[in-house]
């Protein structure tokens, strides 16, 4: 059918190659079986999917992001990008979400379009973007399926923040331009606790999904005097911390995985990777933590490791190990291992959750017409963290999704009755 | 507009068929099927790769040995093996069946040692030695591929069953050989090694089972 026959090159401007910016670098070689480094944004419409505008829209789109337009290759030491100039595929939106890309396959591209009844999502491979970049090209592809739809001009978008009228020419490391030499590394973490589940059959990820009213979620935060992000950071830390109570074994640190976009704080437009992560942590060798004392600790860690000179510590530190002389040199299939060893012994162990919040998402009123809701479905979480969440609002609606590769929902279940405890109505939107 | 009573989408009226999800008539493409499709073609690249090397192999070790040989020795079994390789990767190649697999590889390697014992020109080896050790080796092997399935769990069992049969292998080994030189059957080593394989794995089950239920292998090692 026509939706899936490959086009012809239609982009004339972008040709070349280009290196993998500092983030992307670990995810070839740790990208394997489930560990798919594929995340999703979906947009939930009020009306079914038109699909002759939603082609249109792709078409129209894809043109603007050429640096998504790329095919991995495999150099002697390092893997880079070569520009292919092909549009996402669209599919129908079935099976295991976030599923993996062929990666090695030519003419293909690192990102795609699923669509079912009134559900738009692009999911991408961490390689070409991340959240940030991500919703920059979806906030556009809505605009233009918007502007489709409705027969509506360019000057009346669905947001008022995603007006791109010409092609972003991003083949910039950004990272590289922060990164300082001879600054200070951070510490070494100590191992984190990790959820001792037992692996669900295969295909593993699953993933729950919520809706909270944004403003009733947002009072809660005031309340105790956090944002929002602060506040369900705690929620997620305080329900580690009561399974950790039971379990009575393991590392007494729980840490979350929270990732900060650099774009709005460094200044800089990029659609390529550029977001680092901070880890709010409870040390329980200190004790049990009330609710209170957990925000002011998260409140504390995040503001203190989202200060930019904090933040150019962690950047200057990945740069400079891809700086490195020796490993500069040694090929590829051999630093493949050692990346692989690096991200489990020194990236997985140090955390026992991940929250992503992509924030409140302002919409127009045109936007009103169209979207109901935004979710974020993060990518699967390596075997020994288990469950990993994503946040996103629009409007009044929040939109929490937990992915799992786990059967047992403990962390899920203690997660929702925090925010029923304070009297924060839970709806359950789909169990996938 | 219509809409798809399948995938729920719309589209227009003129098309016979959701573009989409080819409504009932076929099943759509699914991010699954182009990994798959990926995944096919680096096979078929590999073993294409491969039978170019194996082939250039097979007549390089010819060449070689016709040449400065002074007539064709050991590049019978080195080309026979590297054949017998090429067999192999072939089959795996075009066949997904599983147990043609097995049964082919067994039927080739019972081959690749007749035709090696051809060219020893001292092939009374082959039916009281390399017959039945394959056999056993193949059967033991099977046995193991058929626990594995019936088990739910797949954990410190599945060890298990492997030392069982490993167990049996080196009695079949020993009487194999005993008879093979002597006639006579006289169990010494293989008893001390079957016997600890036995008891190593006995402690496995009874870990699995009693112990840490439900334990899979893959959770238990993974890093």
């Amino acid at each position: 059918m026509i939706l899936r026959e490959r086009k012809e090159k239609t982009i004339e401007a972008s040709d070349g190659w280009i290196k993998l910016d500092n983030a992307a670098k670990i995810y070839p070689p740790v990208t394997r079986g489930e560990l798919t480094g594929v995340f999703r944004l979906t947009a939930v419409l009020n009306a079914p999917v038109r699909l002759s505008a939603l082609q249109q829209a792709v078409d129209m789109t894809y043109k603007l992001f050429p640096s998504f337009s790329v095919e991995l290759c495999p150099g002697i030491f390092w893997y880079y990008l070569d520009y292919n100039n092909q549009k996402p595929r669209i599919l129908l939106d079935e099976g295991m979400q976030c599923h993996a890309f062929p990666i090695k396959k030519k003419g293909e591209v690192m990102y795609r379009i699923l669509a079912r009844q009134n559900r738009i999502s692009a999911e991408f491979l961490h390689i070409i973007t991340d959240g940030g970049g991500a919703m920059m090209f979806f906030k556009m592809l809505l605009n233009n399926y918007g502007n489709i739809v409705l027969k509506t001009d360019q000057t009346k978008p669905l947001f008022p923040d995603s007006l791109i009228i010409k092609p972003v020419d991003d083949t910039t490391d950004r990272f590289r331009e922060l990164s300082r030499k001879k600054f200070p590394h951070p510490v070494k973490l100590s191992p984190a606790w990790h959820i001792p589940f037992t692996l669900r059959e295969k295909p593993r990820f699953t993933t729950m999904s919520f809706s909270v009213p944004a403003n009733k979620l947002s009072e809660e935060s005031k309340k105790n005097d956090s944002t929002v992000s602060e506040f369900l950071v705690s929620i997620y830390l305080a329900s580690l911390q009561d399974l950790r109570d039971k379990r009575k074994r393991g590392s007494r640190f729980l840490r979350v995985q929270v990732p900060v976009d650099l774009r709005r704080r460094f200044n800089k437009e990029t659609v390529r990777n550029f977001s680092v992560f901070v880890m709010p942590e409870l040390d329980l060798r200190m004790g049990h933590y009330s609710f209170n004392e957990i925000i002011r600790e998260v409140k504390i860690a995040i503001g203190l490791m989202a200060d930019d000179k904090r933040l150019t510590k962690i950047i200057s530190r990945n740069v400079s190990k891809e700086d490195n002389p020796v490993i500069r040199i040694i090929p590829l299939f051999i630093k493949g291992f050692f990346l692989r060893m690096a991200y489990n012994r020194l990236g997985i162990s140090q955390y026992s959750g991940v929250l992503t919040n992509m924030g409140r998402i302002e919409v127009t009123p045109e936007g009103e017409q169209i979207l109901s809701g935004m979710l974020v479905v993060p990518p699967p979480p390596h075997s020994r963290i288990k469950v990993s969440c994503g946040v996103a609002s629009l409007g009044n609606n929040t939109i929490i999704t937990f992915g799992s590769v786990t059967d047992n929902n403990t962390l899920e279940r203690t997660f929702v009755s925090y925010l029923t405890g304070r009297g924060i109505p839970v709806k359950l939107l789909n169990f996938k | 507009m219509t809409v798809c009573r399948f995938c729920g989408i719309e589209y227009e009226e003129t098309l016979p068929v959701c573009p989409l999800c080819n409504g009932e008539e076929e099943r759509p493409v699914s991010p699954a099927d182009i990994l798959d499709i990926s995944k096919s073609e680096n096979k078929r690249q590999l073993w294409e790769l491969s039978m170019v090397l194996l082939i250039s192999a097979i007549i390089i070790a010819f060449a070689v040995d016709a040449v400065f040989g002074k007539g064709i020795k050991w590049s019978l079994y080195a080309d026979t093996s590297l054949l017998f390789i090429a067999s192999i990767l072939t089959l795996t190649h075009l066949s997904r069946n599983k147990w043609m697999i097995f049964s082919s590889l067994f039927v080739l390697t019972v081959i690749l040692l007749f035709v090696f014992s051809l060219l020893t020109k001292t092939h009374n080896w082959f039916l009281p030695l390399a017959l039945p050790l394959t056999a056993s080796l193949y059967f033991l092997g099977l046995a193991v591929v058929f626990l594995n399935s019936l088990s739910r769990y797949r954990g410190l069992n599945l060890i298990a069953v492997i030392f069982f049969a490993m167990a049996l292998f080196t009695l079949i080994v020993e009487i194999c050989i005993d008879m093979f030189n002597d006639g006579l059957i006289k169990l010494q080593w293989s008893v001390a090694s079957a016997a600890s394989l036995s008891l190593l794995a006995l402690i496995l089950v009874f870990i699995h089972y009693r112990l840490k239920r439900g334990r899979k292998l893959d959770s238990l090692f993974h890093v």
